[in-house]
């Protein structure tokens, strides 16, 4: 056998580990990656204010009337399917759904003790896209107890609502 | 003489089959697949970060894979695609929801290969458009996505 042949069978046989090589990756490569989120139950106010006049008539408060003064505004708010909404009023940090709490309404010289409550009237939500609106209604009462004894004055505050999924 | 002619033949026949052989060995190698995923790159998972639907920032989340290209220079021609299992080529989808949000939520994701030879890396990078989850339903979703490269 000449140097010529086996330097030719060599190099057939390093063509054919170069056939054999290419065989080994013929097939397109391929890699799975798993792709997860979670999206946490959520709902939220679509109406930024509102504003709420607790009185027993003409915006007025009868401070010998025998009944609660009382009043009612609504927010509306949205959340996901299925999902119920719980509020919080003046950030106490415990939210329920209703909610009450007692607020001081500033006036001049004194103080008027108002019982705010939130409740979720729309219920649970359907969904945070428009149209899915469901109102919150919060009502508010002074009690004869308290007005009875309060000073002619103009009581005011700023009530915020919080609202949470509930979980 | 008559082993010589012989020889002769053989050696032609040999040269032949080389050159035949170097021929494929060459378009096999340009035909098929020379960059791979490295082993224990075949597999791997993207968590992307709770998906707050009131506040619903763009977020994005990235995993890195390893591959390799044999020879280096395949590097260069690779084509890196891939394919999500609820969405399609263009555009993935997480599936999902309690009850189930039908639209899924969509997400994109960008292929970005460095370093050609051994030790090359492919980033996965995922993003979801704010957008995209604000008004999506409570609840898990997941997609798979599958990488393929060729040649």
């Amino acid at each position: 056998m000449s140097t010529k042949m086996i330097r030719n069978m060599l190099m057939a046989a390093l063509a054919l580990m170069g056939l054999f090589a290419g065989e080994a990756f013929a097939q397109a490569s391929s890699a799975t990656v798993t792709v997860s989120a979670v999206v946490p139950k959520a709902c939220r106010f679509y109406t930024a204010s509102t504003t709420m006049t607790i009185a027993h008539g003409g915006g007025l408060i009868d401070p010998s009337a025998a009944g609660n003064a009382t009043g009612s505004a609504t927010l509306n708010y949205r959340c996901q399917a299925t999902v119920s909404p719980q509020f919080d009023i003046d950030t106490s940090g415990t939210y329920a759904s209703p909610k009450t709490a007692t607020v001081n309404l500033a006036g001049t010289a004194t103080n008027l003790a108002a019982d705010i409550t939130v409740t979720a009237t729309g219920g649970a939500g359907t969904g945070l896209g428009a149209g899915q609106d469901k109102a919150a209604t919060i009502g508010g009462v002074i009690t004869p107890a308290n007005f009875s004894v309060a000073a002619p004055d103009t009581y005011s505050k700023v009530v915020t609502i919080g609202i949470q999924a509930i979980p | 003489m008559k082993r010589l002619r012989i020889s002769r033949a053989l050696n032609r026949t040999t040269l032949g089959a080389s050159i035949f052989a170097a021929v494929l060995g060459c378009a096999s190698s340009e035909a098929f697949a020379s960059c791979q995923f490295r082993a224990g790159s075949t597999t791997g998972s993207v968590v992307f970060p709770v998906l707050d639907p009131v506040t619903a920032p763009n977020v994005t989340s990235a995993i890195q894979l390893n591959v390799r290209c044999t020879p280096a220079s395949d590097f260069a021609v690779a084509q890196w695609t891939w394919t999500s299992a609820n969405g399609g080529a263009s555009i993935g989808r997480l599936a999902g929801g309690t009850p189930a949000y039908a639209p899924g939520i969509a997400y994109s994701a960008a292929i970005a290969v460095a370093n050609q030879g051994a030790n090359g890396t492919l980033t996965l990078t995922l993003q979801i458009a704010g957008a995209n989850y604000a008004n999506a339903n409570a609840g898990a979703y997941a997609d798979v996505l599958t990488l393929r490269v060729t040649p």
